[in-house]
C-alpha cells in the first residue's frame, strides 16, 4: 500500500474519535474544532435511525434511545454504502446483542423488526409481474400474486399495540406485508398459519383455490371441505380487494 | 456553449421537479447511494425525473481517501447504474468516509500529505479504468487540519495532475475553508486547475461561531460566494453549474429565484463575452 502506516493510523484515530467521542491525539488539528465531526457524523446516523423506527423512537424514553443509538454507532462496523439501508444494521445488531433484555423490554426487537420490513417492502427491487386477467372465477381460476410482499412471525403483536402491553401478549402472530401495486404505499394485514400456507404457494406460482384444497385439507387436518373452501373464499376475495392477488390466469 | 444551471434533485421537493412549470432546471444531481438498489414509489419517482432532465451523479460513499480497501462490489453496482440513467458525469469527493471497516457516512479530511497523495492517485486511476470514464473530485469544506505536511492547494493540484481526474469546484467550500483557516479565497481559486473542472457547486452555509463557518447546505448562498462565484467565472471556460440545497428547503420560488442569479452571472461572463468575441 501507497498509503504510510503513520497516516493510515492518523485516518483511523480521527474516524474512531467520531465514533466514540474519547479524546484523541492527532499532530495539528484544532481541539476546539474537532467536536464537530462526531456532532455531524453522529447526526446522520441518528436522524437516519430516527426516521427509520418512528415508532420505536417514540416507545422508548430519550436516554435508552440514546443509549442504544451511541452503543450501536461505537460498537458496529457499518457495512453498508448506502445509508439508507443502515438502520437494518441497527435491527440486526440490536437483536443479535443483549439490549431488549437489558432495558427489559422484550418486544424490542419485535417492533424494529416489524418497522424495518415496512422500509425493506417499499424499496424492495421491482419485480416481474406475469400477465394477468383482472376478471375471472375466485374458485377455479389460477391466482397470481403481487410479488411485492414479506411474510413474517412476531412473537409480540406490535403491530396493534404498544410494545409494553405487547410485552403481555406473547405468542405467535403471521404478519402479511405488501406494497401496493398502484401507489406503492405498504400495508399489512395479521393472518393464519393456513394463510400462510396459501401466499407461499402462491409465490412459487398460480394455483386456483381448487387446487389448493387437498394439500391444506391434509396439512391442517380439516376434512369439512364446503368450510374449508368458503373460508379460502373470503380470504381471496380480501386480498385481492387489497391489491394482494392481482388477478387470475390460465 | 449555452449556460447550464443545474439543481440537486432530493426526495423532500422531488414532486416540484415533475409537477412545477416553472421549475425547469437544465439538468438536476443526485446521489447514486440513495436511489441504487430501489424498486417501487421512489424508483418510480426517479425514473419520470431521469425522463425529465438529463442527469448528473453525485456520489457520496466511494471514499477515495480512505485507508481502506476499495469496495469492489459497490463499483460494480454503481457501474450498472450510471450506464442504466445515462449518466454522464459521476462526481465524488476529495475526502474519506469508510476508515477501519466502518462507514461514517460524513466527510472526513485526509491529511494533506506526500503518500496520502500517492496512495488517492493510485485509487482514482484504478477506478476510473474500471468505470470507463474520469472520475471528477470535488474540493470539501473541512473544519480543522489533520497532521498536514502541505497546504490544501498543493494536495489537490497535486492529485488532479498525477490521476488526470477532473475537478468539481465547490464555490462555497473554498469560502467556507478561507474563512475557517484564514487565507485569501480568490488566490486559492487562481491557483486551483481551473482547465480541468469539470461543473461547479454552489450552495450556503452556516456561521456556528465567529471564527467557524460550517457547509450545511440548509441557506441560501450568502453576496461573498455570489462574488466570489463571479470571480471564478471570470478566470474560467464555460462549465455547469449545480445549486446545493440539501437541508430546510425553501419555498421553490426561492430556488428559482437562486438559480436565476447563478445564470445571470454565468451569462455575463459566458454568453456575452463569446458573442462579442465571434
Ligand atoms: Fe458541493
Amino acid at each position: 500500500m501507497l498509503l504510510n502506516t503513520e497516516t493510515k493510523t492518523i485516518q483511523e484515530k480521527l474516524a474512531g474519535y467520531c465514533r466514540t467521542g474519547e479524546p484523541v491525539e492527532i499532530p495539528g488539528v484544532k481541539h476546539d474544532r474537532l467536536h464537530n465531526y462526531r456532532r455531524l457524523v453522529f447526526n446522520v446516523i441518528n436522524s437516519t435511525i430516527q426516521q427509520a423506527y418512528p415508532i420505536t423512537r417514540e416507545w422508548l424514553p430519550d436516554e435508552e434511545w440514546q443509549y442504544l443509538v451511541n452503543e450501536f454507532f461505537k460498537k458496529h462496523d457499518a457495512q453498508t454504502p448506502q445509508v439508507w439501508k443502515l438502520p437494518f444494521e441497527f435491527y440486526q445488531f440490536i437483536s443479535n446483542n443483549h439490549y431488549a433484555d437489558e432495558l427489559n423490554k422484550p418486544a424490542l426487537n419485535d417492533l424494529l423488526w416489524f418497522e424495518w420490513l415496512e422500509i425493506e417492502v417499499h424499496t424492495m427491487p421491482d419485480q416481474i409481474i406475469p400477465d394477468y386477467r383482472s376478471k375471472g372465477n375466485l374458485s377455479s381460476d389460477k391466482l397470481v400474486i403481487n410479488p411485492h410482499l414479506v411474510l413474517t412471525k412476531l412473537t409480540y403483536p406490535i403491530h396493534k399495540m404498544g410494545g409494553n402491553e405487547a410485552a403481555l401478549h406473547e405468542g405467535l402472530y403471521f404478519i402479511l406485508i405488501y406494497r401496493q401495486k398502484d401507489t406503492g404505499n405498504v400495508r399489512f394485514m395479521e393472518i393464519s398459519a393456513l394463510h400462510v400456507f396459501v401466499i407461499e404457494e402462491l409465490l412459487k406460482s398460480p394455483w386456483s383455490i381448487e387446487q389448493l384444497l387437498p394439500d391444506i385439507s391434509s396439512l391442517f387436518g380439516l376434512d369439512d371441505y364446503q368450510t374449508l373452501s368458503q373460508h379460502l373464499f373470503h380470504f381471496c376475495s380480501d386480498i385481492l380487494d387489497k391489491q394482494i392477488l392481482l388477478g387470475y390466469t390460465n | 456553449m449555452k449556460t447550464s444551471i443545474g439543481i440537486g434533485f432530493r426526495r423532500d421537493f422531488a414532486n416540484e421537479f415533475l409537477t412545477n412549470q416553472k421549475f425547469t432546471p437544465d439538468f438536476i444531481e443526485f446521489a447514486p447511494e440513495n436511489w441504487m438498489n430501489m424498486g417501487g414509489y421512489w424508483k418510480n419517482i426517479l425514473d419520470q425525473v431521469a425522463e425529465r432532465f438529463p442527469v448528473t451523479c453525485h456520489g457520496l460513499s466511494l471514499s477515495i481517501g480512505s485507508p481502506d480497501e476499495l469496495d469492489w462490489s459497490f463499483l460494480k453496482e454503481l457501474k450498472q447504474f450510471l450506464k442504466h440513467y445515462q449518466v454522464e458525469i459521476y462526481s465524488e469527493h476529495l475526502s474519506y468516509t469508510k476508515a477501519a471497516n466502518a462507514h461514517l457516512y460524513d466527510l472526513l479530511p485526509v491529511p494533506f500529505r506526500l503518500d496520502a497523495i500517492n496512495h488517492i492517485v493510485n485509487r482514482i486511476r484504478q477506478v476510473q479504468d474500471y468505470l470507463e470514464r474520469p472520475l471528477v473530485l470535488e474540493n470539501v469544506s473541512y473544519y480543522t487540519p489533520v497532521a498536514a505536511e502541505m497546504d490544501e492547494i498543493t494536495f489537490i493540484d497535486e492529485i488532479v495532475n498525477q490521476s488526470d481526474c477532473h475537478l468539481l469546484l465547490d464555490v462555497n467550500n473554498v469560502y467556507v475553508n478561507a474563512f475557517n483557516h484564514g487565507y485569501d479565497a480568490r488566490e486559492f481559486i487562481r491557483q486551483m486547475p481551473l482547465n480541468k473542472v469539470a461543473y461547479i457547486h454552489m450552495a450556503g452555509h452556516e456561521k456556528v461561531a465567529p471564527d467557524l463557518i460550517i457547509d450545511t447546505h440548509g441557506q441560501a448562498i450568502i453576496d461573498p460566494v455570489y462574488e466570489l462565484f463571479d470571480y471564478t467565472l471570470s478566470l474560467m471556460q464555460p462549465v455547469p453549474v449545480l445549486l446545493e440545497r440539501d437541508f430546510n428547503i425553501p419555498e421553490t420560488d426561492a430556488l428559482i429565484m437562486e438559480m436565476k442569479q447563478l445564470k445571470t452571472i454565468a451569462t455575463k461572463h459566458w454568453e456575452v463575452h463569446h458573442a462579442t468575441k465571434h
